[in-house]
């Protein structure tokens, strides 16, 4: 086969060989895609720096293992103060055990002296700002109403007069 | 592979300078903090009621307003008495099949209080040893529905 410029006019015969020759070397090449990926990591911070916003921006009520709180549609935002809980058949006071149910309804003086000591550090904390006397109070929903009545009956002999009972909210039906 | 900038080179055979950032452990690294954070977040609504509990005698209840002294008897009978003044109104019983025919029963009641005789200033829930913490909730929950907020507990008699 004979190559010159007679015969690589255009249409010609030779000149369709060489361009199909062309075509498979590029296929066996492969072929290179590409993939813009801004969109994505644009979303991905926006959406980091909403989660993080939203993780800090409301206070965090540790609940205590095990335990089902009742649930309430009447609920508000809970508060930042000391947490009371009944769990496991035991009394915590700010995730430290102060002892079993029955022995601080039998001697309600070990779980008054711990509620003085918190009240001193509140006051000690806000200095000139007054003591406003709030308790959060995490029970399960099982424990007996009169159980967590006398609960509340030696909180608020300690001057803890504002009880916040803890409720998971849920759609009212 | 993503990446972005520049491609610095001549045509003189000198060293080209690749200014690409990679952006993969970016990627990565943002995928992470999505995950965790997504972990860790709580969505579960916890919400608080509030209970304004007083020691001893003291009330902290005009004397001309109206109270509701609400009394469990049982797990599914329960006492309603109207308060004014110290003075109490002949109690109203209320019995039913189960606690949510109660809860029921009770909302009737306290919607016909609220129409004849407008929002009573607090309820006094008195406290049962076969009613649950999460019942006494759900009639606490009740009686915020009606606008009763100023709401105490207490432990009843004999206990």
């Amino acid at each position: 086969m004979q190559t010159g410029s007679k015969s690589l006019r255009p249409g010609s015969f030779q000149q369709h060989l060489i361009a199909r020759a062309h075509k498979r070397e590029r296929e066996k090449k492969g072929l290179l895609v590409t993939l813009t990926l801004t969109a994505m990591v644009d979303m991905f911070a926006v959406l980091v720096i909403f989660l993080l916003q939203s993780f800090s921006a409301s206070p965090e009520l540790i609940i205590a293992k095990g335990l089902q709180l009742p649930t309430a549609i009447t609920g508000h935002e809970i508060k930042d103060a000391p947490v009371l809980a009944l769990a496991e058949g035991s009394v915590f006071l700010d995730q430290k055990l102060v002892g079993s149910i029955p022995d601080v309804l039998k001697t309600p003086r070990i779980l008054s002296d711990k509620l003085v000591e918190v009240r001193k550090k509140i006051l000690a904390a806000k200095q000139g700002e007054g003591f406003e006397g709030k308790i959060n109070f995490q029970s399960d929903r099982s424990v007996p109403s009169t159980t967590v009545a006398q609960m509340i009956n030696i909180i608020s002999a300690e001057h803890f007069g504002e009880i916040l009972l803890a409720v998971i909210g849920h759609d009212g039906g | 592979m993503a990446g972005g900038g520049p491609e610095f080179g001549s045509s003189s055979g000198r060293k080209t300078l690749n200014a690409e950032v990679n952006l993969v452990p970016f990627i990565d690294l943002l995928s992470v903090c999505i995950c965790f954070l997504l972990m860790t977040a709580v969505w579960v609504q916890i919400g608080s009621l509030d209970v304004k509990q007083t020691f001893g005698q003291s009330s902290t209840v005009a004397p001309d307003a109206y109270e509701i002294d609400f009394r469990f008897t049982g797990p599914r009978e329960a006492q309603l008495v109207l308060k004014k003044g110290g003075k109490a109104e002949k109690p109203i019983a209320l019995r039913a099949e189960s606690p949510e025919a109660l809860r029921a029963a009770l909302g009737t009641q306290v919607d016909t209080i609220v129409e004849k005789r407008g929002v009573p200033a607090s309820a006094i829930l008195t406290a049962h040893q076969d009613v649950n913490h999460g019942e006494m909730i759900a009639v606490m929950d009740l009686f915020r529905k009606h606008k009763i907020l100023s709401l105490g507990i207490s432990a009843g008699t004999g206990i």
